[in-house]
Formats: structure tokens, C-alpha cells, sequence
């Protein structure tokens, strides 16, 4: 897991350093700092300093580390049902993806508890409702369809 | 006298009922905060922020600062209760007081380290007030060269001091200056890493940012560790019995300890990146080292306890000094304050305090009254705290999760930045996991803009030449300062490797 991420972020830091390089330039017509100034120094200092941080890990033989792990599996499973709970707000509106969310939320990491996650499942909407539309009069997601 | 009077303006802003009221509020949620493990005062704010959209800007930030400092309140609860520090910042609270709890004298340790937290809290404000008017004196005369270095010195000794990898601290920072980058280059309106989306022309915003790197991050994280299966396990019952009151003895063990690691927090605390960690480990250390019987501690010593709680909740004040007199954020939670100063429109910096003195004194003012009702609220609501502790993980997850994106959304309405936030908490989330700072991000997100801006005013002044950095006095001084920041930096971390303790600058 450790690999994939340094590698993730090196990717990243290759694809803006080349758009500074590309797109920007390093300084303007009169000789000024110019849009690609920062950013290419940045882009080259991050591609250099996880360069770095890999071969270090290689030396310690520490860049392997953590892949057999399985504790990323309720992690993992939050991660998801939060994401889904992102698509189904943008989609649907708050009234039907927050109690969709905690109830599949609960139900999976609070198994057995139906009365508390069924009370949790009414209550927070309720709140979240009176709290940001009411009290704070704050603009809530209304979804796509509505 | 001046002081004196500004003082009594800042307290008639502050002592307002509204204004006491949200400073209640927050200083209950902040201790709150404080007492859930992992949630230290960054994630706290960060979470609240867009709570505060419709209030008063004096009201909105008092009751930040009042979670800010309340979160140190808390997190100790669990420190001594569950020996699982809530922060970072509470490590060295769990050394003297759990063995104090185990003891049977959870109160007498809960009551005292509110009366330590209190003092601590104190002479931090009382120095803020003597000290922030001279150093936004002082400053006054700094220009554009001042700044950027003064925001390099920021983020870099903050990575300097971080503990592990410092490599990794680098990375995290130059992420977070990257972030800073997108959007539309303000001196030749050229956009950049915009994707052709409306959405980003105004750069990310730091909001979205901060509460995924920090609260869903966290949360994430807590499940990853496991965190979410246990419930309260472990937990030394705390009892309202007729002990619960400390004796006089530990008053008078303690007379001493507190205000001197008060003191010595606060200059910790005045270091950008340092943070309060670091000062209650010193503390720890420095009431070991001065103690006649220094056996006791690790077995439930009372000034175990009193000294880093002294500590960092004086460093916590500390921090506030470069934020209000400079604009530079030393640690994370001062980075979210400062986001929350910029989106009420208030600069922070050299002219705050003569532009907006009502602001500037009303928040030292409303500290001093926010650390009374803290004392108060952590003695006589120890009870709820300890029933917060106890709830499960796992139903406050998709709780925390919501809030979070629902106050995500209601700062621009805008879904883009709901994803932004989820896909910063998966970030955050593998950034802990493998060492990086997610703290370095945070405050690179926020003084990059301010570096690459002052940066090029530099270079217009000096018409390109890098040499006025050497020239100006104030510069030279700064680098030495820097210099000098960097060096006893390396020291600390050596001294916090030697105690073997983990943790970002909150």
C-alpha cells in the first residue's frame, strides 16, 4: 500500500510538473516571475524529494511494508460508503442520502443495534435539517432531480 | 496604560450576552472535541467552521478560539481516564495521571489538571497581552522581503520539527504549496491546473481542504486502527465521590510548577511550528529534572500532571502571538484560525491590531473569560465528558462524516468542493497512516499564496535581484532568527525522539 501511494504521488507530481513546464511559463514579456515560476520549482523539489523518500525506503526495506494489511477492510468500507454517500447527495439530495448513508453506515458497522441505528437514522437528518436549513439558514444539497 | 484600556474595550466587545454565549458554546464543544481520541483542536475547528457562516465575524471567532483552547481542556480527560491522550499535545499527561487514576484519585488528578490547564491559559493570554502589541510594533516595519521569509520560516520549521521522516514533512508541504498554486496567477491572470472548470478559477479553497486532512482523515484513520470496535474499554471509572476534591497538599506541590511551565510553554509555543507537544514534554522533563524526588513521576506524581497540562495550554496561547501580530500561522489549528480570520474579511498581521482593535482586543479579552468557564465547565462537567468517551466510534463516525459534508456545502454550495473535502479525508487518512503531515499541507495550503504574492513584490522591488534579502536588516535578522529557529528545532526533536513520543505540531 505504502509503494502505491509514494507512486501516486510521484505520478501526480511528474503530470504537474510537466503542465508547469508545458503550459506555463517561467517568466513574463517584461522579466517578471511569471505563472510557471513557483510552480515549476515546486514540481521539480517534489518529483526530486519523493525520489528520495522511495530510495530511503528501499534501503530500509521499509517501502513494502503494510501491504498484507488487513485492517484496511473497515476502513476501506467507510471510505466506499462515504464516496457513494457524495455521488448520492449530488444526486439525490440530502433528505434521502443522509438517512440512506447511517442507515447503511450502522447497519453495517453496528450490526445488531436496530433500535439505536433506527433512532440515530430518524434523529440526524431532523437535526442536520434544523440545524443548517433553520437555524443557520444555509444553503443544503437539494440533489439533481428535485 | 494603553494596554489597559484596549483591555477594557476588548472586554465590553466580549462580555456582550451573545458573545458569552458562543463563547460558552465553543469552549463546551471544544472540550468535547478534546475528550474523542484522535480529534485534536485543527480537526475541531476545521469541522465547526462553516457552523459559524451566519454569525457576528467577533462572535464567529471567539467561539473558534474558544474551541481551540477548549480542545486542550479535553483532551486530557482521556488522558487520564483511558491513558489514550486525545491529542498529541496530552501525551505527556497520561505519564503521572492514569497511574494517578489507577490510584483511585481520578478526581483529585481531573480537578487539578483543570486548575494547571486554567493557569497555563492564563498567563498565556496575560503575556499575549503584553507581548502581541510590542511584536505588531515591531513588525509594522516589515515589507515583502520580511514575509516571505517569515512564511518559508513557518512551513520549514514546522517540517523541521516534525517527527520521523522530515523528508516526508517536505513532500506533505510542497503538496500543500502546490495546492496553492491552482487558479488564476493573479499578476498575469493566466490560469493554472483550472482543467477548464469554473469551479477551481478561484484556487482551492483551504476550507474543503482542512476538514477532509483532518476530520475525515481522522476518522478514517480511527476505523483503520480499529478504534470503532471497542467501547469503552479500559476506562478507569471516574466517581463522584467525597475525594474527588484534591487535597492541600497537591495545591502546594503544585503552586510553583504550574505558573513556571506556563511561562516556558508560552515561549514554545511563540516558535512557528513547535507546538504544544513539545512544550509539555520539556515541562515534563524540566519539573523532573527540578524535583527532589523525581521517582515519583510515572507513578502518579501530581506535578507529572500539572506541568505539561501548564505547558500546552500556554503554548496554545503562545501560538496565537505570530498569528495575530504576523499573519503566519505556527501550528495547524492556528492555520484553520487563520482561514476563518480571511474568510471574515479581517487580515491578520502587523496593522490587525491598529486597524481592528475591537477585533484584536475582543479576542484576547474574550480568552480570559473563556478560560474562567473552562475551569468551571471542566470541573463540575466531568461527568458528561466521561460519558462522551463512552460513546462507540463507530455512531459517531457517520455523524462526524455528515456534519462535515454538509458544512463542507454550505460554504459555497458547491458539490466539487464536498468531493474535494472526501478526497482530502483519503489523503489525510494514507498521509497519517505512512508518516506524512498532513499539518505541513495544511499551512503550505495557506502560506503558499502568501509566499509566492510577497515573493514577487520582492523581486519587483529589487528588480529581479535576490540580494535585497541580504540588504534589508530586518531580512538578516529573520534568517538569523531562522537560522537560530532551525538549530534549537533539531535540538527539540532530538529531545523528542530521546522521549520517544509521535505527533504533529497541533
Amino acid at each position: 500500500m505504502r509503494l502505491f501511494f509514494y507512486l501516486f504521488i510521484l505520478v501526480v507530481a511528474v503530470c504537474y510538473t510537466y503542465m508547469a513546464f508545458v503550459d506555463l511559463s517561467f517568466l513574463t514579456n517584461r522579466g517578471r516571475m511569471g505563472p510557471g515560476f513557483f510552480p515549476r520549482i515546486l514540481g521539480v523539489s517534489m518529483i526530486a524529494a519523493m525520489l528520495l523518500v522511495i530510495l530511503s525506503d528501499i534501503k530500509n526495506r521499509t517501502l513494502f511494508s503494510g501491504a498484507q494489511d488487513s485492517q484496511y477492510q473497515d476502513a476501506a468500507v467507510l471510505i466506499g460508503l462515504s464516496l457513494t454517500f457524495g455521488v448520492l447527495l449530488m444526486v439525490l439530495g440530502y433528505v434521502i442520502a443522509i438517512p440512506a448513508y447511517i442507515a447503511a453506515t450502522l447497519y453495517y458497522f453496528n450490526r445488531g443495534k436496530h433500535k439505536t441505528n433506527a433512532a440515530v437514522t430518524v434523529a440526524v437528518p431532523v437535526v442536520i435539517h434544523f440545524l443548517f436549513g433553520t437555524l443557520l439558514n444555509a444553503a443544503l444539497p437539494q440533489g439533481m432531480w428535485w | 496604560m494603553e494596554i489597559f484600556d484596549n483591555l477594557l474595550m476588548g472586554l465590553s466587545i466580549a462580555i456582550t450576552p451573545v458573545n458569552l454565549l458562543y463563547l460558552l458554546l465553543g469552549a463546551m464543544i471544544g472540550m468535547m472535541i478534546g475528550a474523542i481520541p484522535g480529534f485534536g483542536p485543527s480537526a475541531g475547528i476545521a469541522i465547526l467552521l462553516p457552523v459559524t457562516f451566519s454569525m457576528d465575524p467577533i462572535s464567529a471567532v471567539m467561539m473558534l478560539a474558544a474551541i481551540y483552547y477548549g480542545a486542550m481542556y479535553g483532551g486530557t480527560i482521556t488522558a487520564i481516564l483511558l491513558n489514550t491522550p486525545g491529542d498529541s499535545t496530552t501525551v505527556a499527561s497520561t505519564f503521572d495521571g492514569f497511574p494517578l487514576a489507577k490510584q483511585g484519585r481520578a478526581g483529585p488528578a481531573l480537578v487539578m489538571q483543570a486548575c494547571a490547564s486554567f493557569t497555563g491559559g492564563t498567563v498565556g493570554v496575560i503575556l499575549i497581552t503584553l507581548l502581541a502589541p510590542m511584536f505588531a510594533l515591531v513588525t509594522r516595519s516589515f515589507g515583502p522581503p520580511e514575509f516571505f521569509l517569515l512564511c518559508l520560516m513557518g512551513i520549514l520549521t514546522l517540517v523541521a520539527l516534525m517527527s520521523g521522516n522530515w523528508m516526508l514533512g517536505l513532500v506533505s508541504a510542497l503538496i500543500g504549496f502546490a495546492l496553492g498554486t491552482v487558479g488564476v496567477d493573479l499578476e498575469t491572470g493566466h490560469q493554472r491546473f483550472t482543467f477548464g472548470s469554473t469551479e477551481l478559477i478561484g484556487g482551492i479553497h483551504f476550507i474543503p481542504v482542512a476538514i477532509g486532512l483532518f476530520g475525515i482523515g481522522e476518522l478514517f484513520h480511527a476505523f483503520y486502527s480499529g478504534a470503532h470496535k471497542s467501547g469503552s474499554g479500559g476506562i478507569v471509572e471516574y466517581q463522584n465521590e467525597e475525594r474527588f476534591w484534591p487535597t492541600r497538599k497537591d495545591f502546594r506541590e503544585s503552586k510553583f510548577t504550574m505558573p513556571r511551565n506556563a511561562i516556558l510553554g508560552f515561549c514554545i509555543g511563540l516558535i512557528p511550528g513547535a507546538g504544544a507537544t513539545i512544550a509539555s514534554l520539556m515541562a515534563y522533563s524540566l519539573e523532573k529534572s527540578l524535583s527532589k524526588t523525581p521517582k515519583k513521576f510515572g507513578h502518579g506524581e501530581m506535578r507529572g500532571l500539572t506541568a505539561p497540562e501548564s505547558a500546552n495550554n500556554a503554548a496554545s496561547s503562545g501560538a496565537m502571538v505570530p498569528l495575530l501580530t504576523l499573519g503566519i500561522p505556527g501550528s495547524a489549528s492556528t492555520a484553520v484560525l487563520l482561514a476563518a480570520f480571511i474568510m471574515w474579511g479581517l487580515r491578520p498581521g502587523p496593522l490587525l491590531m491598529a486597524e481592528n482593535p475591537e477585533f484584536a482586543w475582543g479576542l484576547i479579552s474574550s480568552m480570559y473569560l473563556g478560560n474562567m468557564a473552562l475551569l468551571v465547565i471542566s470541573i463540575f462537567a466531568i461527568p458528561l465528558f466521561v460519558y462522551i468517551i463512552k460513546a462507540p466510534y463507530r455512531i459517531l463516525a457517520p455523524l462526524v462524516l455528515v456534519v462535515c459534508v454538509m458544512g463542507t456545502f454550505s460554504v459555497n454550495a458547491s458539490m466539487i468542493e464536498v468531493f474535494i473535502m472526501l478526497g482530502a479525508g483519503v489523503i489525510g487518512f494514507l498521509m497519517k497512516r505512512f508518516g506524512f503531515s498532513p499539518a505541513a499541507v495544511v499551512l503550505a495550503l495557506v502560506l503558499g499564496p502568501m509566499a509566492e504574492e510577497s515573493l514577487r513584490q520582492t523581486l519587483i522591488i529589487s528588480r529581479g535581484s535576490f540580494d535585497i534579502f541580504f540588504l534589508r536588516p530586518s531580512s538578516v535578522y529573520i534568517m538569523v532568527f531562522f537560522v537560530a529557529v532551525i538549530f534549537s528545532g533539531i535540538l527539540l526533536n532530538a529531545y523528542r525522539k530521546k522521549a520517544n513520543i509521535q505527533g504533529d505540531p497541533a
